[in-house]
Order: structure tokens, then sequence, then C-alpha cells
């Protein structure tokens, strides 16, 4: 009973929103009114944004691998530690409290080619300068840095929560410390670093901001044209149909993570 | 005389964030016993057994495996396998998987690891569960898979931290009987560790009783349970009445300013010491004049005996007989002189 | 020991990644010089500046309103809905989860996207209503997800116990269940409030007529070069959270610890 404000508001601020982007994706709109058809899908099948989408897929894609190759060896070490590294932790989830989008801008000076900071010091060192803005490896950077933490956090709940007992049991069976890691830590740890994949994975492949600050508005990714859609070319119909496909897609593959862990408890937890 | 030594601790100390776990212990463990730590919680067993394991390493002093120093061997490397608390099965794994863990670090070609695998699970009568999850097993059956899946090393030594804890009386009764059938058809030795005294004395070749760090006792279950050494010893194993006495001479005892003939010698004159006397030892008589003489409080039936206090000169006496008395009748205490135990004061440890 | 080395080694690289933008912008909110990249001498004029500039201070001022708005109703709902769900019978709970969980699972910008759709379609200018609406939305689920999970480790009894000794159901709620709870709504709160603070997609959708939140008004600014005073107040905003953050982490341990947790 006390949950039925929430109800209405569920049903009013979630669902309707959802369905207006189905709405708008599967008509339109011309002299004799709106009418039901496929056009906006159809033209979003088109092969200039089909490229968008596999281009987002492969940075997304790249970036969430690093993020792994990154998070999953800090995790371990921020477990290891006595008090359960949570004050060393704490440091490394800290920047997210950063404006997004300012923490992101703030690579720009760093990598700048002439005077950029990084540059800067490479010069002094007599090294080769970075010339990246603009380019793919930028914003995959750019993806990396943002959504690291995200990685790291699940990865560290789910290793935090395997009982120090069963690490011992391997090593009291004679697994060394590379092969407790490969047969007992690793699978152990299997739905924390599936929670850290999607939750890298989906905001960078659907990211805008990353492509049009460190991709110098060069690169265009699925979210930049979904964006101009809405604020530049005003093609709300091809706008929700873009958006309708990046939502299926995401959804499906979310309920495909979901169910490789199901027996595992889900939600390693948003903090 | 020395023995077939396989472990020996040798004058450990350890230690967690400044707090003594164990003071300068000297154990020795026989090939082939079944040797039980037994103690109330926060007496060191525990951490002894991680010692043998290989989790901790001591502060001070060395551990011996046939005369060669183990200190700082890490548990892979020891011929050495533990059944753990809480079992410590790896959720990941099935049965067949789990029990298989450690002959697969050892690479041993898969037909041996599949014929030893089974083995393992007849000998704890768990044949035909090879492929079941781990969450589908009762709290008894995960028990005798964290057994399997330790005893299929083939390990010198087998450590069991309170494997029983968990299960309920019939089942722990159980399982106690076969522990010890298993560990005679294995020939290996049994490094035991339990708070509970019946299961010690069940099942061990030796006792060590422990509390605060230290060795208190070590001997034969019977030993253990008849001559104790002290009396936190004589109270920790079974029930006890515990007095305070003065050894006159030898052989002549004061309690409660009274004079009992006794068959300890060796004492000081006029030392001041622990009397212990069992409950089943006491018998009830009617009160005469050079007794100690009091009254019934309560009278329990027990099942196979009654369990009778009796309050004297403001002392409690716990007595198990056959008859049941009313609260409230005049009774004496009568021991024979051989069932009085006279034990030295313990020295009270300051602070913890 | 070598390992050991190695360990902070890499610690210290990842650290040095994290920070090396925040502490440039840092370092530039004290810039004498407009430049991103020279460093011009040692000045304060900037966080002067910030509250003056009309622009900055208006940004900052919905920032916080909605931030702050959208926080507690979202978690005075959420509460109440975390309750209701927890009480339902599987099934229905089951799909209402899934619905809740929409819009955390969904990508921002389709969020986005779907509101202004949405309020366009009622008629709804956007503007404040709108995006404080949308923060609301996106905020419920964060604290739903937060109560949730203390509420079935709940003993369910007491709830009974209460109604036993009298008390009206709404009673038993309020001085039973909500105290018990009372730590996992005000996380639930200040992760409402801190996303609400952050969010840039959904208000940049959702928003319009004039009405700016900080994030919207530094992604205008990255076309013209970001004003300084920008980084000013961002850090003051980072330092406020950081020292926020602080407490309620000393806070919370020293529960733990009241409670004799040993999850130290």
């Amino acid at each position: 009973m006390v949950g039925y404000p929430y109800l209405i508001w569920m049903v009013v601020f979630i669902v309707v929103p959802l369905i207006m982007i189905f709405y708008y994706a599967f008509t339109v709109k011309d002299a004799n009114g709106t009418r039901f058809a496929l056009d906006h899908l159809m033209k979003s099948f088109d092969s200039k944004y089909m490229v968008a989408l596999g281009k987002s897929f492969l940075y997304a894609f790249i970036a969430t691998v690093i993020c792994l190759i990154l998070a999953y060896p800090l995790a371990l070490i921020l477990v290891k530690r006595s008090n359960g590294g949570s004050a060393m932790l704490f440091i490394f989830i800290l920047p997210m409290w950063m404006n997004f989008l300012l923490r992101t801008y703030a690579w720009l000076s760093l990598l700048e080619t002439n005077n950029g900071l990084l540059n800067t010091v490479l010069r002094a060192l007599h090294l080769p300068v970075l010339d990246i803005i603009g380019t793919p490896k930028a914003i995959v950077l750019g993806m990396v840095y943002n959504f690291l933490p995200f990685m790291v956090l699940p990865i560290y709940n789910a290793l935090a929560k395997i009982d120090k007992s069963i690490m011992e049991a391997a090593y009291d069976l004679g697994a060394n410390d590379f092969k407790r890691l490969l047969k007992v830590t690793i699978p152990l740890s299997m739905p924390g670093v599936m929670s850290g994949i999607t939750m890298v994975f989906m905001p960078a492949v659907t990211s805008f901001v990353i492509p049009n600050l460190l991709g110098s508005g060069k690169v265009n990714l699925i979210g930049n044209i979904i964006e101009q859609q809405f604020l530049l070319t005003y093609d709300w119909g091809f706008g929700a149909a873009l958006s309708l496909i990046l939502m299926i897609i995401i959804l499906i593959s979310m309920a495909v993570m979901q169910r490789s862990d199901e027996d595992m408890e889900g939600g390693a937890g948003l903090w | 005389m020395e023995k077939n030594v396989i472990i020996r601790l040798e004058n450990v100390t350890k230690s967690f964030e400044d707090q003594v776990v164990l003071k300068n212990i000297t154990l020795d463990v026989e090939k082939n016993e079944f040797l039980t730590l037994l103690g109330p919680s926060g007496c060191g067993k525990t951490t002894t057994l991680r010692l043998i394991g290989g989790f901790e390493k001591p502060d001070e002093g060395i551990i011996l495996h046939q005369g060669k120093d183990i200190s700082n061997v890490p548990p892979y490397k020891r011929n050495v396998n533990t059944v753990f608390q809480k079992y410590a099965l790896f959720p990941h794994l099935n049965v067949y998987e789990n029990i298989a863990f450690g002959l697969n670090i050892k690479k041993m070609n898969k037909s041996l690891i599949k014929e030893k695998v089974e083995k393992a699970l007849r000998q704890v009568n768990l044949d035909g569960y090879e492929n079941r999850r781990i969450e589908q097993l009762s709290g008894g059956q995960q028990q005798r898979i964290a057994i399997a899946r330790a005893i299929v090393n083939e390990p010198e030594i087998l450590l069991l931290d309170e494997p029983l804890g968990a299960l309920d009386l019939k089942l722990r009764q159980e399982m106690q009987y076969e522990l010890k059938t298993l560990q005679k058809e294995l020939g290996i030795t049994f490094v035991y560790v339990t708070h509970d005294q019946e299961e010690a004395l069940t099942m061990s070749d030796t006792v060590v009783v422990m509390n605060n760090g230290v060795i208190q006792q070590k001997g034969t279950p019977e030993d253990i349970y008849n001559e104790p050494v002290n009396a936190f010893v004589a109270d920790f194993i079974g029930e006890s009445n515990i007095i305070d006495g003065i050894m006159k001479q030898d052989g002549v005892l004061e309690i409660f300013g009274r004079i009992y003939e006794c068959v300890d010698k060796g004492f000081a004159i006029n030392e001041k010491v622990d009397v212990v006397v069992r409950p089943e030892d006491i018998k009830l008589l009617e009160p005469s004049e050079n007794k100690i003489n009091g009254q019934v409080t309560s009278c329990i039936f027990k099942g196979v005996h009654y369990e009778t206090c009796v309050m004297t000169d403001g002392f409690e006496w716990v007595i198990h007989n056959t008859k049941n008395f009313k609260p409230g009748e005049h009774v004496s205490i009568n021991v024979d002189p051989f069932d009085i135990h006279i034990m030295k004061k313990m020295v009270k440890e300051t602070g913890t | 020991m070598v390992r050991k080395g190695i360990e902070r080694l890499y610690l210290g690289l990842i650290m040095l990644f994290l920070y090396a933008p925040i502490l440039t912008l840092i370092v530039f909110s004290f810039n004498d010089s407009k430049s991103r990249a020279k460093w011009g001498g040692f000045t304060l004029k900037w966080y002067k500046n910030m509250l003056n500039d009309p622009m900055i201070s208006k940004s900052l001022y919905y920032t916080l309103l909605i931030a702050l708005l959208a926080s507690v109703i979202a978690t005075i709902i959420g509460t109440l809905a975390a309750i209701g769900i927890h009480v339902m019978k599987k099934k229905s709970k089951s799909v209402i989860l899934n619905v809740t969980y929409l819009p955390v699972l969904n990508a921002d910008i389709v969020t986005g996207i779907a509101f202004m759709l949405f309020f366009v379609a009622i008629g709804l200018k956007l503007g404040f209503t709108s995006m404080l609406i949308a923060h609301i939305t996106f905020n419920i689920p964060y604290v739903i997800l937060s109560i949730l999970p203390k509420l079935s480790s709940l003993n369910k009894f007491t709830y009974e116990a209460a109604l036993d000794l009298g008390a009206h159901p709404m009673q038993a709620i309020w001085k039973v269940i909500i105290p018990e709870i009372m730590p996992n709504i005000i996380t639930g709160f200040l992760l409402a409030f801190t996303l609400s603070l952050d969010d840039f997609v959904i208000s940049y959708f959702t928003t319009g007529s004039g009405v700016t939140n900080l994030s919207i008004t530094i992604y205008t600014m990255t076309r013209r070069g970001i004003k300084p005073e920008i980084n000013a107040v961002s850090t003051v905003l980072f330092l406020s959270i950081l020292i926020l953050l602080l407490i309620i982490n000393k806070r919370s341990e020293k529960n733990a610890k009241k409670v004799g947790g040993i999850n130290i």
C-alpha cells in the first residue's frame, strides 16, 4: 500500500516515456497526419550509421578490456592489504566525484600537442611527443579514465567476499600463488568481473561527451549521431529509432550477461 | 626415550597484534597417532593447528617435521592437509572437481585421479556424488567431502579444525566413530582441534589440554580424565567439584576445617591446594559426626542418573547418584581417599 | 619485498593516471593566467570571481537546488516504494523491480531522450520542472537499491511484534522499520544527491528556457574555452564532497565497531 505513489510514478515516468520512443520510432508525420511506418528504422540500417555503431562497440570493447586488465590487479592488491584496503579503495573511487565533463576536459590540457603538460614533460625528456587528440586513441583513453572505477568496485567487492578459508584450502591442497589465482580466485570473482564489464561497457558505448571533447568532434560515434538528431537536425523520429536499436542491443546483452552468472548473487553493489 | 616424532613444535610463541596466543609451547606429535588439541575458545588450539598447516609462522621457536625445520615452508609445499572448520569447499566446483583439486595441481594422470577420487568418496560413504554441486549437499555431506578432499592427497598428517562443530548431536556422534575408523584405516596422523571434551575423550590416542596459550596437560584420555594435573583440566574435562584445601602433610588433607585421609604425596606442609572430586565419586549417606554434612538443594533426573546438589559450609556440591533425594533432606558427603584428587593451586594469569 | 615494491609502483601509477587531470584542474584554478597550459603565478581571483559570474552562479544555484529537491523527494518515494515492494508477492515484485532497474541499466542518453519526447508530448515546457522530474525518476531506483537488501535481512518478526503490541501498521513501519533501515536511507539519499549533482546527459535533454546546471554550463563552455572560474567552483564542490564522504566514512566505521562488526 505504501508503494502506490511509486507505482504511479513508475508507470508515468518510466514506462510511458519509453513508449514514446517506440511511438516516434515507428511513426512518420506528413501532410496527412501521423501514421505507422518503418522509414526511420530502415534508415538506421544505412551503412553510415552501422559503421558508427560498429565503431562505438569497438572502442567501448577496447576500453572495457583495458579497464579489466588495469582493474583486476588493482583490486587484488587492495583486497590483500591488512585492513581490507577500504581506505585505499576510497582513494581510487574518489575521482568520480569531480565533475565528469571537467575531468574529461582536463585531459585536453594534458594532451594538447603543442603546449599540453604531458608533451612538455615528454619533450623535456627528449621523448617522442604524443599526438592523439582527435583520434580514437584519445577517446578510448577518456573512456578508460572515466569508467575505470566502475570496474574496480565490483571486482573488489567480489574478491572481498571470498571466504579466507577457501583461499587457505587452495594453498593447503598444493596450489601456489599463481595456480590459486587461476583456479580459485578468478573463477570465484567472475560475478564481479561480469558486472564490472557491464558497468564500463554500457556507458562507454553510448557516450557522446567523450568523443565530442577528446575526439574534437572528428570521430562520430552512435551517441553523437543520436544527439545530433535531437539538437541539430531535429529528426526526432530517426533519433528515436537509433535510440531504440541501442536500447534493445543493450538490454539483450544485459540479459545474456545476467544469465551467465545467474546462480551467483547478482549485483555486486553500486558503491 | 625418543619416539617416532613426526611433528615437533619447539618453544613456539605466537601473537596477533600484541595479543599473545601461544606462550612458548613445546609439543611432540607422534607418527600415526590421533592427537586432539582441546581447550576453550581462545586457548590457542587453532593457532597451533594453523602453525602445523603452515598458515601462520611462529614469532619465536621452530616447527620440525621429522627433524627438519619447516617453519618457513608455505602450506602448498607441506605434505599436510587440512579439513577446515566451515569446510571451505570451492563453491564454483562440483564434488568431483573439489576432491580432484589437489591431484590436478600435481598434474596427476586423469584416470588415476578418477580412481583416487572414487576411492576417497567410498571412504567417506558418498560414492555416486561426483556430479553434485556443493550447495546441494547437506552440512554432514559437505563435511565428508571436505575430508575426502584432504585425504585423497595422501597426506602424512591430517589436520582437522573443529570439523564437527556445525553438525547436530546425532550426526556428530556418528562422525566421531567414522573419523576414528578412518584414521585407523589410513594409518596416518590426525591432529584434531575441538572444544568438546567428550569428542576428545572418545576419539583420541592423545589429548592435549590447552588454556591461555599454554599446554596444561598431555596424556591419554584416561590419564586426563582420571588424573587431571590441575583444577582447570579437571573442570574442563567433565564436571568437577573443586574445593580449596590445605595439605597438612603427605596423605592428610584439611577441607572446611576437617581432616581427611587422601593418597596424594609430595606437597609442602600446609600448602594450599585445589581439591577435585568427580560428581560420580561421591556417595550421599545419612549425616554423621565426622563428615561433611549438608542439605539437598535440588535433585534433577538426568536419565542415567540424578544430579543432586548439596549445600555444605557455603559450598555447593554436584553429585551424580541413582537415588532420588528430596530438597531439604540432610545428607553427608562421602568420598574414598582414592577419589580425592589434590592439585597445585593454579597460578592466576595476569591479564589475558 | 620486490613484490611489495611492484605493487606499490602499480598503485602509484594508477593513482597518477586518475589524479593527474584532477590535480591540473585544481592547480589551474589558482593560475593567474587564463591559459590552460602556462603558469602565470598564484591567484585567488577565480574564487572571488566565481560567484559574481551570473552564468556560473545561476547554474550552481540550479545544480544545488535540483540535487537537493530531487534527492529528498526520491528518498521519500523510494523508501516507501522499497517497503511496498518488499512485502509484495514474488511475481509482481520481480516485474516491478525489473521496470525499476530500467533507468539504471538503460543508457543515459536513451533515458534522457525518452523524457524529452514525453515532456514535449504532454506539453510540459522543458525547464526546471521537467529536469526535476527527470532527476527524481533516475534517483528513485538507487534509493530502492540501497534499502531493499537491508529490508530482506531484517527480522520480520519485529514488525509483527510491533503489531502485537498494539501498533497500527503505519506506526509499526514508522517506529520499527524506518529506524532500522535509517543508515540505508541515508546512503540512498547521498547516492541520489551526488548522482544528481554530477548528472549531465539526462539534464541536457530535459532542460530548457535558460535553466542550466553546472554540467550543462561546462559543456557549453567547452566549445568556447572553459572559464577558470569553473575550475574554482569544481574544486570547491569536489573538496566539499570529499569532506562529506570522509565524515560519513568515519561515522559508518564507528557504527560498524559499535555493532561489533568484523567488516573492518
